[in-house]
């Protein structure tokens, strides 16, 4: 595999996606402070804006490094360059996964810092948990869908799905005894359920990145 | 050595097959590929560029297998293709860099000799740039690499004359280091005449004829006859179009030989005038004899 080559494309994308990414970020940043100092409505309202700053982080760097390079007709160019399509994928996959994680992983942190002992008890950091991964789940089901169908419908599609699924299920995790019964208290507990939820998503997480890896390989054309 | 080497590749889609194409391209010269829309250009640079993977056949570019030895080979090649373009978010400098990361045969110089040369503005955005500038813009990309082969697929569609001109001259001067190799193909016969040493032409995806130019020039004659009403034409070889008109008759020979004249002399024909064909001219024909042959053989 051609590394040097790799990492240019994970660079550019990286630079493609800069702008954006920093933008979703502040707006991450500025909802939790929101959720911390405002009142109910405001709250709500931030809590609301900061899972869209994660949401749209991943669509929007879906959109931009993938689904865009075939619409713009790009895709040509990059692929005129010496690499075959394991590495297109393995660029595209670390290249999402390094800035979409990287704004994941700071904002869920500064939420932990600001929410818990300011706007919850520490009985929802299980919850919370899962309702990051859920959403970093929900952005690899769009990544893999832009990577192995490449266009805009099916793109759409994944995107309306993901969302609404992402939804149902935390609606219904939430429902759970082993969830339910320990998110309101002063205790953070890591029962089985919440660490067998966490685990399936991890999981599928990995198997989606690894199965979009071995579809994509196995493609014979790709322009 | 040859540059290019396709032997029996064949691709399947569901309305189009390119059947069992057979070319090479020698190192250090130029290859003309001509033919008309959805005639198996863009497929067939596509296979050599190991972008798709051919159904049946072999594929060797500068000694790589395609598309299996394609990174070893891809760093050698230089593609462009009319439906290809650069980030439109991003200025010409932008890509000038990229490249410039992957490619240690990137010339700094050169490139920026090529940018006043094609007047581009490096720092202007591709989004702003004309349709012409974008095609000079991405063959900059491709030229300053310095690679051993450059494909191009259809470079000039689009282009004004001066714009043109400029590309084509560019393609030359790339050819004064006898190593490298071009294969370029084109709806425009004036460009593919101008400077290739090879020409194939394609239709159907069949391969219908590939010769040096000059053989391709030098076979071909259009000879004007006058005839009498009741003349019949002899059964010759290598005749590929006949039109009569009252007493006048043109035939045209892909396969001109002086003895040709003199058979249709002792038949009763009076030769008026034998005409060279231009590549365009030959290229029609070679595409409408086809059809009529195929349509003579439906009918039989």
């Amino acid at each position: 595999m051609s590394e040097s080559i790799v990492r240019q494309l994970i660079i550019k994308d990286l630079r493609l996606m800069k702008l954006p990414a920093i933008a979703y970020w502040i707006s991450g940043l500025v909802s939790i402070v929101v959720v911390v100092v405002g009142g109910d409505v405001a709250g709500m309202t931030a809590i609301i804006l900061f899972i869209a700053a994660l949401f749209g982080t991943g669509v929007h760097s879906a959109m931009l490094t993938v689904t865009e390079e075939r619409r713009e007709q790009t895709l040509p160019f990059i692929m005129s360059l010496p690499i075959t399509i394991r590495e297109y994928t393995s660029a595209k996959l670390i290249g999402n996964m390094l800035l979409v994680g990287g704004v994941w992983l700071t904002l869920s942190a500064a939420s932990y810092v600001v929410f818990i002992g300011e706007a919850l008890p520490l009985g929802a950091v299980p919850f919370i948990t899962i309702v990051l991964i859920g959403i970093l789940l929900a952005y690899v089901v769009i990544l893999a869908t832009t990577l192995i169908w490449e266009t805009m419908t099916p793109t759409i599609v994944a995107i309306v799905a993901a969302n609404l699924c992402t939804q149902g299920l935390l609606w219904w995790i939430a429902s759970l005894h082993g969830i339910r019964s320990t998110i309101g208290g002063n205790a953070i507990v890591w029962n089985t359920t919440s660490i067998a939820v966490i685990a399936l998503q991890v999981a599928g997480i990995i198997a989606l990145l690894a199965i979009t890896y071995q579809l994509q390989a196995r493609k014979t054309s790709f322009i | 050595m040859n540059a290019i080497e396709c032997r029996g590749v064949t691709k399947t889609y569901p309305h189009y097959t390119l059947k069992s194409l057979d070319m090479t391209v020698p190192e250090g010269t130029v290859m003309g590929f001509v033919g008309p829309n959805g005639a198996g250009k863009s497929t067939t640079l596509r296979a050599i560029m190991g972008l798709i993977h051919a159904d049946a056949g072999e594929i060797s570019v500068l000694g790589h297998r395609m598309p299996g030895e394609q990174i070893a080979a891809k760093w050698q090649i230089g593609f462009a293709s009319e439906d290809m373009r650069l980030y439109p978010g991003q200025t010409i400098r932008f890509h000038m860099e990229f490249m410039r990361s992957i490619f240690d045969s990137w010339d700094g110089e050169y490139a920026e000799r090529l940018i006043r040369r094609f007047d581009l503005n490096p720092d202007q955005k591709v989004k702003g740039l004309s349709h012409g500038q974008r095609v000079k813009a991405a063959l900059l990309m491709v030229f300053a690499r310095k690679p051993r082969l450059l494909i191009f697929d259809e470079p000039t569609t689009g282009l004004d004359p001066v714009a043109r001109k400029q590309i084509l001259e560019e393609m030359m001067l790339v050819m004064e280091d006898e190593s490298r190799s071009i294969l370029f193909s084109s709806h425009n016969t004036l460009d593919v005449e101008q400077i290739s040493d090879h020409i194939t032409f394609i239709d159907r995806g069949e391969v219908v004829a590939s010769h040096d130019k000059e053989t391709f020039l030098d076979s071909w004659r259009r000879l004007r006859l006058i005839v009498d009403e009741d003349f019949s034409l002899p059964s010759l070889p290598d005749i590929v179009d006949v039109q009569q008109v009252g007493h006048q008759l043109v035939l045209t020979t892909r396969n001109f030989a002086a003895d040709l004249e003199d058979r249709l002399r002792q038949s009763g024909a009076t030769i008026n005038e034998v005409e060279r064909l231009t590549l365009e001219e030959i290229f029609i024909t070679s595409v409408t004899s086809r059809d009529a042959l195929q349509q003579s053989g439906e009918a039989a």
